[in-house]
């Protein structure tokens, strides 16, 4: 294995358990839903609407994640994939991470979401390592 | 079509894509029916109970859960409590009245081995006495022990099963009898949680009633909302994998219609496939004779 397959491995691993995490957090968690309807009158309209964004938001994420890690060859949306290579999406997925975090911390730790706040934050740690050095590439 | 145009049709079909999965979601999402569901505490008050304050954290975790539930006149719940040790005590009927509720479980004294089968059978015996027929009957059994005397918990929950409950367990601290609680909870169709400190406990209860109050089912629509979200971003993919069917199918046509009609034997007028050179009937040659 060469020195770069090799790099490009352990780029990509956390990669794709970091989209895995993220699809867990859109089909499972509960923490935006709840939060959403913790501070609206709980009607249709906003059970659908707290639905939309508990799963469509960390799924938009996800899908970039596993995109850049696995499925690089295929393409998405031009606009998408503009947004996959600048920096701006890492920021973005850094902020609904900790924004899970601060809703987790916020609503009461207990042993149910210790570990999506565990992800969160190691994976908030990874982004910001991973965004910087994009950055870096980008503006030598 | 020019590719800036193509690029913002993409979008614009992706966008179609994921408002028809709202609109779709808005309208799956629906109320749970919700008629009377009677709930029974089970509580496991034996020896091991005194332990470490486990009793005083079941008090409080207790209360917590009934206080969830804002019971009054108008309420679509009633709570019960069952005490067990060795024997099994109904220290409170189905009510809706908090307060007399809350009276019984600051009466809770832990002493005794553990009945848990009794206790499961007491409660199913109960439910057939005070329950309506369309009621939901739900038990949520706590205890931090192993059942040591009395009724099979199995049996008892197998029994219980075919009367309509649903029980949820909760298996407090480490020397819980993981396993029957599992498998009490699987086969009435409840839920199995472990609690391994006191404040686990109180949490788990809290989150126990939230699982019963929640009015609506939305698990369908979000299953397509996050479907709809990566068919809205790889939208080039099926657009390329759909146009390559297309092209695959026409050439499969095209070449159908190419393909050079059967021969027919100039000698005694057989139809023939097309690859054959010689008529299958009379051997004829079926080349043409220049």
């Amino acid at each position: 294995m060469t020195k770069r397959s090799a790099k490009e491995i352990l780029t990509n691993i956390p990669l794709f358990f970091g989209g895995l995490f993220m699809i867990y957090l859109a089909a499972v968690d509960e923490t935006l839903f709840n939060f959403i309807l913790g501070k609206t009158l709980q009607t249709q309209l906003t059970v659908a609407l707290a639905t939309t964004v508990a799963a469509a938001l960390p799924m938009f994420f996800a899908v970039g994640m596993i995109k850049q890690s696995i499925v690089s060859g295929l393409y998405t949306i031009y606009y998408y994939e503009r947004m996959l290579q600048g920096v701006i999406f890492w920021i973005l997925t850094i902020i609904v991470l900790i924004s899970i975090a601060a809703i987790i911390v916020v609503e009461g730790v207990h042993q149910f979401n210790v570990p999506i706040l565990a992800g969160c934050v190691l994976l908030t740690m990874y982004l910001i390592i991973y965004t910087i050095k994009i950055h870096k590439k980008q503006n030598p | 079509m020019d590719s800036d145009t193509k690029r913002k049709l993409q979008l614009t079909i992706g966008f179609a894509v994921f408002v028809l999965a709202v609109a779709v979601s808005y309208f799956s999402v629906t109320e749970v029916e919700n008629p009377q569901r009677d709930i029974y505490l089970v509580i496991d008050v034996s020896g091991s109970m005194a332990d470490q304050s486990k009793i005083i954290f079941a008090k409080n975790a207790a209360i917590e859960f009934v206080n969830a539930f804002q019971l009054d006149n108008s309420s679509d719940y009633r709570i019960g409590l069952i005490a067990f040790e060795a024997r099994v005590n109904t220290l409170a009927k189905l009510t809706d009245d908090p307060s007399g509720l809350k009276d019984a479980i600051s009466l809770l004294q832990a002493g005794g081995g553990t009945a848990m089968g009794d206790a499961i059978r007491t409660a199913d015996d109960l439910f057939s006495q005070e329950s309506g027929s369309d009621a939901r009957k739900t038990v949520l059994l706590l205890t931090d022990g192993v059942s040591n005397t009395g009724m099979n918990p199995i049996t008892a929950a197998q029994n219980a099963k075919g009367s309509g409950l649903t029980i949820f367990t909760v298996a407090y601290g480490n020397d819980a009898d993981f396993s029957t609680l599992n498998q009490i909870a699987t086969m009435t169709g409840g839920k199995f949680y472990k609690a391994l400190s006191g404040q686990d406990l109180v949490t788990t209860f809290a989150n126990i009633a939230d699982v019963m109050i929640s009015p609506v089912a939305h698990y369908g629509s979000r299953t397509l909302i996050l479907v709809a979200i990566p068919i809205l971003l790889f939208i080039p993919v099926i657009e390329r994998g759909v146009s390559t069917m297309i092209h695959k199918a026409e050439e499969t046509f095209l070449d159908k219609r190419r393909t050079p009609p059967q021969p027919t034997c100039p000698n005694c007028g057989i139809l023939n496939r097309t690859t054959s050179k010689f008529c299958k009937k009379c051997g004829n040659s079926l080349r043409r004779r220049n």
